[in-house]
């Protein structure tokens, strides 16, 4: 397919969803916010960062819908009845015996999630080489973010740190506490910009000896030559991330541009229910922002607000807002602006705040605080399918892993 | 032990050569999965789709797909959907063989272990070439019914398969300008360089545990006698903003250590 098409109806989208979100943010520029900001402590150094998922959802995506083309949402139904189940009437459980379940609350699964833990203690460099790829899991590109330092801020020892790195070919290993989990993560320095790689638990992997894989045997040295000769003749010196181009995902793009120009199988939407519609052109505008956010940010050297920062920012300037870690982990992809100005007409549940003002601060919040709260479709189409899933899992959303991204905001939209 | 079960067989192809071989997943996951239960009956609910302006359920026939946009959806039928489905097959085609590192690590998804499927000499001297040659190959291959690109290396030996992230779902890191500024001061770089080598350590995967995990295990199996799992609470530090004094602080700090 035509790239330039591709990348002008992207720029298109991004530029009529940011002039109208403009009038929401001072600063005239949103896009979404870090998915973790922090700082990484090297040595007595300590630099404010933060993390932006160097993966998105993909261009264009499937959804259900009825024969008139109208969207589905999934619904849960007990053996035996016939009316969809509330949220009240669903539980989460864990089979412990055949056909034997175990009731987990929200609550305690919440308890069992890891307090909060701002820093990354870098204190642990390991030769490139020696990361193991089948440990990669998960990339964020990290960011600095001078605002939180005084003065040069976090620019320069951004830079200093990722120059150390690829001056000694190295990368630092360490945790970090994200949404209640420990991650384990490599961080590593290309071109002058850090990205954090989430690796995968040692657990998590396989070895071919306990797959019960033998070790390939003495290989006959003629066919090893005649195999490697062939290896030779395809040999490359460069990768083309073309080669990485979805042949599926184009067949799809180029059948959606053959039906719109013969007007074939195409449902107008009515701009009353401009629901799940927004989906997809907030999708690809987020891919956009992203990209955008990750340039402007890397150039000014600092991130969007960050959820503590913002949160505290709430709470001085008096407003009933509850921002927990969870509830603002969902809002990943928005601005506080429009949060805040929909807060007057949205329900909030203010005694969350009131009754547990000790689980209210910043990112140590806990959720149960919010978990009333209910975001606007427009709020929630901003964000990704992830932090649409963290809202849901908070909301102990019945059903959540097997949703789309409409479903999803259907789904939170309709819980309270 | 018994051998696992793979999850798919293929056969790589490259010039004349066909290696045959099977897939097994070398990524176990270790999460706990919760179940959707009907909280009255602890039994696990059925799912349907419904139209939410009717709330009427519609059935499997009754369902199409689209692709849903912002002024319009576009609907696809089964057959079209067929139609644009990638055709079965089981070649694993290698498009090229790179120099290892050539493919950013960004790409890597999800590794599987690969294992003779009948032909073990051919196996063998597959797995050998691969490991001398230093390279990896870049794969095409497509399994139930999803296109794959990946990458094929050797993993001390035995050859692994990576499949790769599409295009369309990365971000592009070389569109993106690192930070910028002034020309580094070169004794700060060489102290920061010196404090990165000072902290020099292997990378020691099985030193890690994922304790969130540890926790839901714990809560369920305690679940049975009624029991609750306890939080531990942590701290946090501030930003420093003399960096050469810092660098400088934590140099000799480390030196005296070593």
């Amino acid at each position: 397919m035509p790239k330039s098409d591709k990348s002008k109806s992207k720029t298109s989208k991004s530029e009529t969803s940011k002039s109208d979100k403009q009038h929401h943010h001072d600063s005239g520029f949103r896009g979404p916010r870090p998915f973790w900001s922090g700082t990484i402590a090297f040595g007595l150094v300590n630099l404010p960062v933060g993390l932006y998922p160097a993966q998105h959802a993909r261009d264009i995506t499937l959804k259900e819908v009825d024969d008139k083309g109208r969207p589905l949402s999934r619904r849960f139904f007990s053996e035996s009845g016939r009316k969809p189940l509330k949220t009240s009437e669903l539980a989460r459980g864990v089979e412990v015996d055949e056909d034997r379940y175990v009731v987990v609350e929200d609550q305690e699964i919440e308890d069992a999630t890891l307090e909060h833990r701002r820093e990354i203690e870098l204190s642990r460099f390991v030769s490139l080489d020696e990361l193991d790829p089948l440990y990669f899991r998960r990339a964020y590109f990290l960011v600095p973010d001078s605002r939180s330092g005084n003065g040069s801020g976090a620019l320069k020892p951004y830079r200093l740190l990722a120059a150390a790195m690829e001056n000694a070919n190295r990368a630092g290993i360490a945790t970090l506490v994200m949404r209640g989990r420990e991650v384990l993560v490599a961080i590593v320095a290309e071109n002058g910009i850090l990205r954090a790689e989430a690796l995968r638990f040692h657990d998590e992997l396989r070895t071919p000896q306990s797959l019960g894989l033998d070790a390939p045997g003495d290989p006959d040295a003629t066919r090893q030559r005649q195999m490697q000769r062939a290896m030779d003749k395809l040999e490359a010196k460069r990768f083309d991330p073309d080669e990485l181009i979805d042949p599926h995902i184009e067949a799809l793009k180029k059948r959606v541009r053959q039906k719109r120009r013969r007007h074939e199988d195409i449902v107008p939407i009515e701009s009353s229910r401009a629901s799940a519609d927004d989906d997809d052109e907030q999708e690809g505008a987020e891919v956009i922002d992203l990209m955008q956010v990750l340039k402007r940010s890397l150039k000014r050297g600092r991130v969007e607000p960050s959820r503590q920062q913002t949160n505290e920012r709430k709470e001085t300037s008096g407003r009933k807002e509850s921002s927990g870690r969870k509830g603002k982990s969902k809002s990943e992809g928005k601005s506080q602006d429009e949060d805040s100005s929909k807060s007057e007409d949205t329900p909030r549940k203010a005694e969350g705040r009131t009754g547990k003002p000790q689980k209210s601060r910043g990112e140590q919040a806990k959720p149960s605080g919010n978990r009333k709260k209910i975001p606007t479709k427009t709020e929630l189409s901003s964000l990704t399918r992830e932090a649409l899933y963290e809202l849901a899992q908070q909301r102990d959303i019945a059903g959540r892993s097997g949703m789309s991204k409409a479903e999803l905001i259907d789904a939170i939209g309709r819980h309270r | 032990m018994m051998s696992a079960r793979a999850v798919w067989k293929g056969v790589i192809g490259f010039g004349g050569e066909r290696v045959p071989v099977k897939l097994y997943t070398a990524v176990s996951d270790r999460n706990v999965h919760f179940r959707l239960l009907d909280r009255r009956r602890h039994r696990p609910v059925h799912q349907a789709m419904i139209e939410p302006q009717s709330g009427k359920t519609v059935s499997r026939d009754d369902r199409h797909k689209a692709v849903v946009d912002k002024q319009d959806r576009i609907l696809f039928d089964d057959e079209e959907l067929g139609e644009l489905t990638p055709a079965p097959s089981r070649d694993i085609e290698v498009m090229h063989f790179l120099p290892q590192g050539m493919i950013d690590n960004q790409w890597y998804q999800r590794p599987y272990f690969l294992g003779p499927d009948g032909d073990q000499d051919t196996f063998d001297a597959f797995a050998a070439a691969l490991a001398d040659s230093g390279r990896e190959g870049l794969v095409h291959w497509v399994m139930r019914h999803k296109a794959y690109v990946g990458a094929l290396r050797d993993h001390d030996g035995h050859p692994v398969l990576i499949t790769l992230r599409h295009l369309d779902e990365v971000v592009d890191a070389d569109a993106l300008e690192p930070p910028g500024g002034g020309k580094l001061n070169d004794s700060e770089v060489k102290m920061a360089t010196d404090l990165v080598e000072m902290y020099a350590a292997d990378f020691e995967p099985e030193t890690y545990q994922d304790e969130y995990r540890q926790r839901l295990e714990a809560l369920v199996e305690t679940k049975r006698s009624g029991k609750r799992v306890k939080v531990k609470h942590r701290r946090r530090q501030e930003p420093t903003d003399d960096i050469a004094s810092s660098l400088k602080a934590s140099l000799a700090r480390e030196r005296k250590r070593a």
